[in-house]
């Protein structure tokens, strides 16, 4: 970020008139993205954007608004249409107060590291060349690489800075009718374990090389952090009090319920160790902290913005978006089981998902198509792979029917798990699949 | 800002540097919104964009590159990125890209409007919204969550090539929704979305009718949550409405449709399809199936004249008479496949690639009456819109849960049914189709796609359809 972005967001809050308070945030990201497949890279892309948004507000009066624009005179006229517009709404109670001085701690700044195309390009060929030494014909890989940096000032007098680095590279590889997928992610590119991730997939690939139809019921399964991810992910959405309010969640009404057994806790960390969206104040002003949402199967906390903990009486979770909160970094905690005891008995083990959509976010009725290698395992071996299922169920009852947590964390993102999440594997019991047949 | 003499500096530096292709696409944006919730504002937000995406072909690898800063040392850096980026891939490239050249454009288009929506008083618009709330009441049931938004963008775009293509465009589309949650302490809750689009102005507002739409919305949740039962299990004759028929045909026969899926390119995130290269030709459904993707619908939320590589858009005939027919293409998917462009690559800004994406997608009509497909039934069920769908990543396992629904008893639709389950392959799905209504009919929505995600506005569409002997679950 240059000093000359910083100073428009400066020049943007003097320009308050009494009685207004403003805040700006200028984000700037800087990123990189390389795709493979079939044996060839399909595209390689770059991105360098910078966005100035403002918020807004006026005696119960609140309007947002972002241009892309770097130009002062731009950013001005943005707040001028934003008091435009705010001046035509019914002033409301506001319950949003923005942070004052703020006394967050800044982050130490990890030493830039070096990204060169051609390193990007080479840990994607890695990749792939683990992925077919462990058997798979074919893959596709994805390896996305960003560095973002946020600069909020407010008339409450916060002038923060923070930057926050992502990097994770995804591969899907191929075998007859199987494919698997294997995700590496970390803060840092050079922790990045292609090898690791392209073997998994492989791997799994093959084994699945050959499935069978499944069959419909109600199982005992296995969670990959893969799938796990993607639903700790809507539970997440869900713990937002946005979500609550609005009629998207299956956690309304349920604040300090037992919602899972007393082993699981889920929190939100905005200062996550390795985490990818690590911010040290939200979009207030406020610095963020380890939230928990489930603690030991209570359900804790909403996360919230000022305006949903002075509306609904709770407290502030630092998670602002000026209208709806968001999480920064989810985390499950790490259960007591080796992962292999998570396995015995009969269990199917699922290892991904996709296209997860609810029938009622309010009763947390949903649906999501099982992707890539899944097992039928007795005692702890894989008897066959199974195709053509999907997994048709109820969110806050498998939340309650969890029955084991594997004993080691990985940190998932890829393209169905937008929020990053930390997570073990999961043992849930009574789940239903159903089939097309 | 828009500046042709820049685009077409970019593109004399790109060929000195030695790509054999460049596409440059200037855009500029402005989005105006309201959310009101509960009889409440929200917020009210407006926001402007400008940028450049830039593509380049080098040593037969592409490469992608976009910034806001549309200074000219910016853009010339980007450039140089793209190129840098494409170089380092072009280490592992087996088949190089071919960038289909057609008949060379120069053509400018816009869509058509009445009224300007960023000249209507913020005032206004969310004094539409709050009347809302007045139409959602009903006996005996409450609706604890009720959001209502209406949002308009426009989008000005100059797309500039190496080919000496050259396409200015300017589109405003008008966006709203319903998302509304009925509950009864004794029955529970049932919710809708239900989203609204166009490319329209102001004046989109009062043809929605707002007003009577959650009226209607009301009465069909209150219904189906007091009045509706579980359908029974097993094989039904079923009728899909509209919304339903519009949103398989999307997902079965558009999605797969898509070359670069076909080809594998999106295989690590949105999956691959059904169909092979091959497949032109292959008998799908039965001869009453007839899909059309459309971009040039006037007034649609997926309407262009032109795509985003600047090749004229037509309609594409995915499926006639059962039959796969055509896919959708961009410029090197055609080339791959020794086919010509039809005008299906869509960028969703200016920061994301075009990639092959549907427009307006519709299960085509046939010539008989609603009531003439349900006479036919005796014991069956009409799923007349829907809440939960998926499908699998190569698009052949899908899943529809009926939102408004009824039983079909004996030629007529009876009694209100609670959520019930499609759960059936694509092959057996168009091969049930024995009769099609003519009663053509549009649904908003967001297709999403791609990495980094690129959601685009769309249409989907069609008659009702009866099918014969499928299998019907409950939830």
């Amino acid at each position: 970020m240059q000093s000359a972005d910083l100073d428009v967001a400066q020049v943007v809050v003097r320009s308050a008139k009494p009685g207004e308070e403003v805040a700006c945030l200028i984000a700037s990201t800087s990123r990189k993205m390389v795709r493979f497949s079939n044996g060839e890279f399909t595209v390689s892309q770059a991105w360098n954007e910078i966005e100035t948004a403002i918020l807004y507000k006026n005696r119960g009066s609140i309007a947002v608004g972002s241009t892309l624009s770097t130009a002062t005179d731009a950013a001005l006229s943005l707040l001028d249409r934003l008091r435009i517009s705010a001046a035509s709404m019914k002033p409301k109670q506001d319950f949003s107060k923005l942070a004052p001085k703020s006394s967050y701690k800044p982050l130490a700044e990890a030493p830039k590291e070096p990204v060169s195309d051609d390193m990007l390009a080479d840990m994607v060929l890695r990749a792939d060349s683990a992925a077919s030494a462990n058997g798979a014909e074919r893959s596709a890989v994805v390896l996305n690489s960003e560095d973002n940096s946020w600069h909020l000032v407010t008339t409450t007098g916060a002038e923060l800075t923070a930057t926050s680095t992502s990097n994770h590279l995804v591969i899907r590889a191929f075998s007859g009718q199987g494919s698997g997928q294997g995700i590496t992610a970390s803060s840092r590119l050079s922790n990045l374990n292609p090898e690791a991730a392209g073997g998994r997939a492989g791997e799994l690939a093959r084994d699945a090389r050959s499935p069978e139809p499944g069959e419909e019921g109600y199982f005992d399964v296995v969670l990959d952090p893969s799938i796990f991810a993607n639903l700790v992910d809507s539970i997440g959405y869900a713990s937002s009090a946005y979500s609550v309010e609005s009629g998207f969640s299956f956690l309304a009404g349920r604040l300090g319920n037992d919602v899972a057994p007393p082993f699981l806790s889920i929190y939100d960390d905005g200062l996550l160790k390795d985490g990818l969206l690590v911010r040290p104040f939200d979009d207030e002003g406020y610095p963020t902290q380890r939230t928990s949402i489930i603690e030991a199967g209570h359900l804790r906390h909403y996360l919230t913005n000022s305006h949903f903990s002075n509306k609904m009486g709770i407290p502030n979770t630092a998670n602002a978006g000026w209208i709806e909160p968001r999480p920064w970094n989810l985390e499950v905690s790490a259960g007591k089981d080796e992962e292999s005891d998570l396995f015995s008995g009969h269990v199917i083990y699922i290892t991904n998902n996709w296209y997860t959509r609810f029938q009622n976010y309010v009763t947390g009725d949903f649906s999501t198509i099982l992707r890539d290698a899944v097992f039928e395992v007795k005692e702890g071996k894989r008897i066959r792979a199974l195709k053509g299922l999907r997994l048709s169920d109820n969110l806050p009852r498998m939340l309650s029917s969890i029955t084991a947590l594997g004993n080691r964390q990985y940190l998932i993102r890829w393209w169905e798990v937008e929020t990053p999440v930390l997570l073990p594997y999961v043992r849930i019991s009574g789940v239903h699949l159903t089939s097309a047949g | 800002m828009i500046n042709e003499d820049l685009a077409l500096n970019l593109i004399r530096r790109a060929e000195q540097l030695g790509a054999s292709y460049v596409e440059t696409r200037f855009e500029e944006s402005e989005e105006e919104g309201a959310i009101v919730k509960n009889r409440e504002v929200d917020a009210v937000g407006y926001s402007r964009a400008s940028g450049v995406g830039i593509r380049v072909v080098y040593r037969g690898a592409l490469g992608f590159s976009s910034t806001n800063d549309l200074s000219e040392a910016s853009l010339m850096k980007m450039l140089d990125t793209a190129i840098s980026m494409a170089k380092a891939a072009s280490i592992r490239i087996k088949n190089p890209v071919r960038v289909a050249q057609i008949e060379s454009v120069s053509a400018k288009w816009a869509s058509e409007r009445k009224q300007n929506p960023f000249s209507v008083p913020m005032e206004e618009k969310i004094n539409e919204l709050l009347a809302l709330d007045d139409y959602a009441t009903y006996a005996d049931v409450t609706f604890p969550a009720r959001v209502f938004s209406i949002g308009f963008n426009e989008k000005r775009k100059l797309i500039v090539n190496s080919y000496g293509d050259k396409v200015e465009s300017d589109v405003l589309r008008a966006e709203g929704f319903i998302f509304l949650t009925a509950y009864n302490p004794q029955k529970g809750s049932i919710q809708k979305y239900d989203q609204l689009g166009e490319a329209s102005g102001w004046e989109a507002v009062a043809k929605w009718d707002l007003r009577n739409r959650t009226k209607e919305l009301t009465k069909v949740l209150s219904d189906n949550l007091m009045k509706g039962t579980l359908p029974e299990t097993g094989e039904k004759d079923v009728v899909l409405g509209s919304e339903v028929s519009g949103i398989v045909v999307h997902e079965s026969a558009g999605h797969p449709a898509e070359a670069d899926r076909i080809l594998g390119r999106e295989a690590a995130q949105a999956g691959e399809s059904y169909l092979k290269p091959t497949s032109l030709g292959l008998k799908i459904g039965s001869d009453k199936v007839n899909v059309i993707d459309d971009p040039t619908l006037p007034h649609s939320y997926g309407y262009y004249l032109y795509d985003d590589e600047g090749v004229k858009a037509r309609p594409r005939y995915l499926i006639k008479d059962g039959v796969i027919n055509e896919f959708l293409h961009n410029r090197e998917t055609a080339s791959l496949l020794g086919a010509q462009p039809n005008g299906a690559a869509r960028a969703s800004a200016f920061d994301r690639e075009p990639m092959v994406r549907m427009a307006n997608t519709y299960f085509a009509p046939g010539d008989q009456s609603l009531d003439e497909l349900v006479e036919g039934i005796s014991d069956g069920v009409y799923i007349k819109s829907f809440m939960e769908w998926n499908i699998d990543d190569v698009r052949w396992n899908e899943r529809y849960v009926g939102l408004e629904a009824y039983s079909i008893k004996n030629g007529k639709i009876e009694e209100p049914l609670k959520a019930p389950v499609l759960e059936i392959t694509t092959g057996k799905l168009y091969s049930s189709v024995d009769a099609v209504s003519r009663n053509l009919a549009f649904n908003a929505a967001t297709c999403g796609k791609g990495e980094p995600s690129q959601g685009v506005p769309v249409w989907t569409g069609g008659a009702e359809v009866r099918l014969r002997r499928v299998r019907i679950s409950k939830r």
